[in-house]
C-alpha cells in the first residue's frame, strides 16, 4: 500500500499508529494488569511483551506512585477525570523523572474497560528546573553587597528587582555594614532598579528608617525622572530621607554630612 | 534609691554637664521606668544639660520599651535636656522598623564620638 493510497485507519494501521508514537504508552485493565505496552514503553522498560502482559503494572513500572493512593491510574478507573502528574519510575536501579497522564479505556457502549497511560520523560526538563533555581539562589547572594567608600560612608547598589525578600535582605546587609564601620552615611544607589512602586518605597523607608535608629543618616540616589514622576503621583511622603538623582550629588552630600571636602592638588 | 528588685541602681556619670547611662540587657519594663525616674532625679540635683543613653548592650527591645525610651527622651526635654540614644543593634533597629514605629523625634548616633559632638557639654571649668 503505498502512502497516496491511505483514506481510511483499519485494524492492523490503528495497531501500528499506536506502537509507533515515540513516547511510552501503555493500556492496564481494571485490576491494574497489563495488557498493552508500545514499542517505546517496551524500549524504556527493557522488556519483551511477552515477559510483562498480564503482570500487575506495579510490577512492571516500579514507581513511587505505584500501589499507593497517588496511583492515578487507579484514581481515573475508579471514575476520576484524565489526570496528568509527575513521578519517578525506576529503569535498571535508576531513578527517572517522567510526567504520565491517565485516562479512562472505555468500550464502544461506554463501560470503563480499563485505563490508558502515557508518559514523558522530562529528565531534560528537571534538570533546567535545578539549574535555574540554583542561578537564582547565585543571584540573590551575589546581589546586595553592601562596599565601604570612604571612612563611615557605605554604598549599597541595588539592581533588579526588589521584593520583600530582598528588602529584608539588603536591610539585614546595610545594617550589619553599619555597625562593622561605624557608618554616619548610607547611600543607597536605585538606578538599577527597573520600578518603582508604592511597595518598593515603602521598603526603602522602612530601611532609612531602621539606619537612622542607628544613627546613620540614608541618602537614596539614582532617582530617575520616571521615578520621581511616580513616587510623587502615588503621593509617597519620603519624609527625612534625603534623594538625589545621581550617585556623584550623593556622595556630595555624604563628604558635607562627614565634613569632609573634595578639592583640586595645588 | 529603690533596691526593691535586689539589684543596685544603674550607674550615672555626669561629665561636664551630661549624663551618661548604660542599659544592660533584659531590662523589663518595672526596672526601665526606675531608671528614667533615676534620670530625671539626677537631672534635678545637678545642672546636666543633656543625656547620653548607651544601648548597645540591649539585644531585644520590645515596642513597649522602646516606647519608654521615647518618653524618657520626651521627659529630659521637658526638664531642659536633650537625649542622645547611641549604640542601637541591627537586630533591634530592623525589629523596630518592621514593626513601623516612628522614629522622627529620638536623636541616635553610631559612635560614642558622634553623640559626644551633639550633646551640650558645659565648656567652662566648674
Amino acid at each position: 500500500m503505498s502512502a497516496k493510497e491511505i483514506h481510511a485507519i483499519d485494524g492492523n494501521l490503528a495497531i501500528n499508529i499506536l506502537q509507533q508514537i515515540p513516547t511510552p504508552v501503555m493500556a492496564v485493565n481494571r485490576d491494574l494488569d497489563i495488557i498493552f505496552v508500545n514499542q517505546a514503553g517496551l524500549k524504556m522498560l527493557g522488556k519483551e511483551m511477552e515477559e510483562i502482559k498480564n503482570l500487575p503494572c506495579k510490577d512492571v513500572l516500579k514507581t513511587k506512585h505505584c500501589g499507593t493512593e497517588d496511583c492515578r491510574m487507579r484514581k481515573v478507573i475508579d471514575g476520576g477525570a484524565v489526570h496528568t502528574v509527575r513521578n519517578e519510575i525506576d529503569v535498571d536501579g535508576q531513578p527517572v523523572h517522567i510526567e504520565y497522564t491517565a485516562a479512562q479505556l472505555k468500550d464502544d457502549e461506554g463501560n470503563i474497560l480499563g485505563g490508558l497511560e502515557y508518559i514523558f520523560d522530562i529528565t531534560e526538563r528537571v534538570r533546567q528546573e535545578n539549574k535555574l533555581r540554583e542561578q537564582s539562589r547565585t543571584i540573590q547572594e551575589i546581589s546586595t553587597p553592601a562596599i565601604k567608600l570612604w571612612e563611615r560612608i557605605v554604598i549599597l547598589p541595588v539592581v533588579g528587582v526588589v521584593d520583600s525578600h530582598r528588602a529584608q535582605q539588603m536591610m539585614n546587609t546595610m545594617l550589619n555594614k553599619i555597625m562593622e564601620t561605624s557608618a554616619k552615611v548610607i547611600i543607597l544607589d536605585i538606578q538599577g532598579v527597573a520600578a518603582v512602586d508604592t511597595a518598593v518605597a515603602n521598603h526603602l523607608i522602612k530601611i532609612a528608617s531602621a539606619t537612622k535608629l542607628m544613627g546613620c543618616r540614608c541618602i537614596i540616589s539614582g532617582i530617575s525622572p520616571a521615578v520621581a514622576e511616580t513616587i510623587v503621583q502615588l503621593g509617597i511622603k519620603l519624609g527625612e530621607i534625603s534623594t538625589n538623582s545621581t550617585l556623584q550629588d550623593a556622595l556630595s552630600d555624604a563628604f558635607n554630612l562627614v565634613n569632609l571636602t573634595v578639592r583640586p592638588k595645588e | 534609691m529603690s533596691e526593691e528588685n535586689g539589684r543596685s541602681d544603674t550607674t550615672l556619670l555626669a561629665i561636664k554637664g551630661c549624663l551618661i547611662v548604660s542599659l544592660y540587657d533584659g531590662l523589663d519594663e518595672k526596672e526601665l521606668r526606675n531608671i528614667s525616674l533615676q534620670i530625671l532625679e539626677q537631672l534635678r540635683n545637678s545642672n546636666c544639660r543633656g543625656v547620653l543613653i548607651d544601648v548597645s548592650a540591649v539585644a531585644i527591645l520590645s515596642s513597649k520599651n522602646f516606647k519608654i525610651l521615647a518618653d524618657i527622651q520626651q521627659q529630659c526635654k521637658m526638664m531642659g535636656a536633650l537625649t542622645v540614644f547611641v549604640g542601637f543593634q541591627p537586630g533591634v533597629a530592623a525589629a523596630l522598623a518592621d514593626l513601623d514605629i516612628e522614629f522622627d523625634t529620638i536623636l541616635t548616633a553610631v559612635t560614642t564620638d558622634d553623640a559626644f559632638k551633639m550633646l551640650p557639654f558645659s565648656t567652662s571649668s566648674s
